[in-house]
């Protein structure tokens, strides 16, 4: 089945007749564009192997988390709260979680733990080897009936009831102010809750050209090299490098200034030799050294997304993020996929190509992008009743910042001096990658931030890349699907 | 005349006194000078053998008394607290201050008897209901340190030794005591487990 350029304007006249001798074709370049990544954000993700250490423990992210984010929420909460009074009293604020008193109406500034008796517990585990039961694997862990929210600082934890709080969208992690008094039970019956919202955003320079200019965001490529490779791979790479479809196409193409792969472009499928393996006997299986069998390596996803990447990166700067199965760190923050894997396309290291953290701040021509590989959005949606991607991503820009579930149920590494996923700016752009269908939004702060929120669907099940364009953040998708296939 | 001499023991210990005064930040000397008149209540004349480098130029002596007026005060406030939130030393800060401290290179020996651990400890403990316990040999400047520790509001101690705690409570902003910052550049506080790292050391 050929691909067919639909968008073209070629007129069939026109490829029937003669060529004409002094026919001129138009060429479309690429104009350079100055993107960088904000060093402020991107080196406290960096992780130096010399200065890693895990002799620390997870309490002290917890505690620069609150310290920090403690007094935005205490502001937000004061400009709303302050002189109110609720049945004659006046509400005060409270400084230690466990010192409200019963019958007082008071506010509390803590960080979220919500108990659930579905999440996988380490402990239940441990008893399970004695029993036989299956683990269930599910999808979600949320429990709305059985899950308690509770408030906790550097004093205790108090449990939070009362239908205000069932209703809001809240994970494990998130610095919230509640308003409300205790009960007879011990427990915070809550009235009010806020959020720090919004932080700050830098306004966007707006450059006085006509000319568009693109950001082209494309996730969960999964290459692998294989003989049955799907084709609409090697399309998107020919359209971004101009050489698909008709002078349309390759107009629209040459306005993409930037390509962000991110997340899960090496696949993690097996090679075929180590399949067969399994049907050997001991005496004829190799022997394992290190716990691994060298041999089976796979190396074709490396070396077809090697490939892919070097052509691209001769025509259009590209960055690489990683996602959770590329080969770099598995904890968040994952650590850039090392160059040396892909050695064709290393040799545009420092120019057009650049390997990149997950998550990622940009700057490109002015405008400010955050973006993940999709991990923490993933892990949220594992633990909230609801489906709403871009809610979650909205959510964690009202909460300032990107991975609430870090360290909970998010591996993380142990972060002592910074919190670094905390929001201290909000982007114009915030997208996640390897989300299971395109869902975009344009979400409005207090004080007139605008974000455009972007799910980027992964491109191995979906075909689709986002373009969004870099001055009125309209975003659009890029279908690649061969007629006939279904998709 | 100085204050020390009325309180240390012996004149060599308030030679060393004097001269360690000579390489303090002006910032801290200040302090030094208006907690010593604090404790002596008579104003004294800044010996000429030790200010050698006159104070930075928005500290002027009324300044100083002001300083040391705060200081008083403020660090009165501690009864209203427990003891696990960090006394309230209020003292207004220089504005270079705000960034991270630098140790000095040279790294001084350190005075275990220095009288102001003494004073500054007993202003923390003004919040105990009850004399401590199983702690008659345990020296004044080891109590600072555990105090330290055990101060909640800079967070947990697991993992760090106490410099880079101190460190980190300082780039938050929750203003940890100069006084442990300077035990803990001294020599014994850069090379003594006991000093330098936390009070759990080598049990998590």
């Amino acid at each position: 089945m050929a691909p067919v350029a639909s968008s073209s304007t070629l007129d069939p006249e026109y490829l029937l007749s003669d060529p004409k001798e002094d026919e001129a074709f138009p060429t479309f370049e690429r104009r350079a564009s100055s993107r960088e990544l904000i060093s402020k954000y991107n080196d406290e993700f960096a992780l130096k192997n010399t200065e890693k250490t895990y002799e620390q423990q997870y309490a002290s992210l917890y505690f620069l988390r609150l310290t920090v984010l403690k007094p935005r929420v205490s502001k937000v909460a004061a400009e709303a709260w302050n002189g109110m009074s609720i049945l004659n009293q006046e509400v005060k604020a409270v400084d230690r979680v466990l010192d409200v008193r019963q019958g007082e109406f008071c506010w509390i500034v803590g960080t979220v733990y919500i108990e659930m008796t579905l999440k996988p517990n380490i402990l239940d585990e441990i008893t399970k080897e004695f029993w036989t039961t299956a683990p269930i694997s599910k999808d979600k862990f949320a429990d709305a009936a059985n899950d308690a929210i509770m408030l906790e600082d550097e004093s205790g934890r108090v449990n939070l009831v009362g239908s205000t709080i069932k209703s809001e969208l809240l994970v494990t992690g998130c610095v919230v102010a509640v308003l409300g008094s205790e009960t007879t039970s011990g427990d915070f019956d809550v009235v009010d809750i806020r959020f720090p919202q919004l932080a700050p955003q830098l306004p966007r320079k707006m450059s006085t050209g006509h000319e568009r200019k693109y950001v082209a965001l494309v996730s969960g490529l999964e290459v692998s090299g294989d003989v049955h490779e799907s084709y609409e791979t090697s399309m998107l790479f020919e359209y971004l490098m101009g050489e698909l479809g008709g002078s349309d196409d390759s107009k629209h193409a040459s306005e993409i200034i930037h390509v962000i792969v991110a997340g899960n472009s090496f696949s993690n499928r097996r090679s075929p030799v180590s399949r067969d393996e399994e049907s050997l006997d001991n005496s004829q299986r190799k022997k394992k050294k290190y716990g691994y069998d060298s041999s089976s390596y796979n190396s074709k996803p490396t070396e077809a997304l090697d490939i892919l990447l070097a052509d691209l990166s001769a025509s259009v700067s590209v960055d690489i993020m990683p996602g959770d199965q590329d080969p770099t760190n598995y904890s968040y923050p994952q650590q850039p996929i090392n160059a040396a894997l892909v050695p064709r396309t290393r040799r545009f290291l420092g120019s057009s190509f650049r390997s990149v953290s997950n998550p990622c701040w940009w700057d490109i021509e002015g405008l400010r992008i955050l973006g993940t590989g999709g991990q923490p959005i993933d892990d949220i949606f594992k633990y909230i009743e609801g489906d709403d991607r871009l809610q979650m991503m909205e959510a964690c820009l009202r909460w300032q910042h990107c991975a609430p579930t870090a360290p909970d149920t998010l591996w993380s590494y142990p972060f002592r001096d910074c919190d670094p996923f905390i929001l201290n700016e909000t982007p114009h752009l915030f997208f996640a990658g390897n989300q299971p269908e395109f869902k975009t939004k344009i979400i409005v702060g207090e004080d007139g931030q605008q974000v455009r929120l972007v799910a980027v669907p992964k491109f191995s099940e979906t075909g689709k890349i986002v373009l969004v364009d870099l001055e009125s953040l309209a975003s659009e998708v890029v279908t690649f699907a061969l007629n006939g296939t279904g998709r | 005349m100085a204050p020390q001499a009325k309180r240390s023991r012996s004149t060599s210990t308030n030679k060393k006194s004097l001269a360690k005064q000579v390489r303090l930040t002006d910032s801290f000397r200040q302090k030094k000078i208006a907690s010593s008149q604090n404790v002596t209540g008579k104003k004294l004349q800044p010996q000429s053998s030790t200010e050698v480098v006159p104070p930075a130029a928005s500290h002027t002596p009324s300044d100083e008394v002001e300083d040391s007026a705060r200081e008083i005060e403020t660090e009165g406030e501690v009864e209203s607290q427990e003891l696990s939130a960090p006394p309230e030393e209020d003292v207004q800060r220089e504005a270079d201050e705000q960034v991270v401290s630098v140790e000095p290179e040279v790294e001084e020996p350190l005075d275990y008897d220095d009288p102001q651990y003494r004073a500054y400890f007993d202003k923390t403990q003004k919040v105990n209901i009850a004399a401590p316990i199983h702690q008659q040999g345990v020296s004044t400047v080891l109590r600072i340190l555990k105090n330290f520790d055990l101060t909640a509001a800079y967070g947990p101690t697991v993992g760090m030794t106490r410099l880079q705690r101190w460190h980190r409570a300082e780039k938050m902003g929750l203003k940890p005591p100069e006084v442990v910052y300077k035990i803990l550049i001294s020599k014994e506080g850069k090379s003594m487990d006991e000093l330098r790292e936390g009070y759990l050391y080598g049990q998590i």
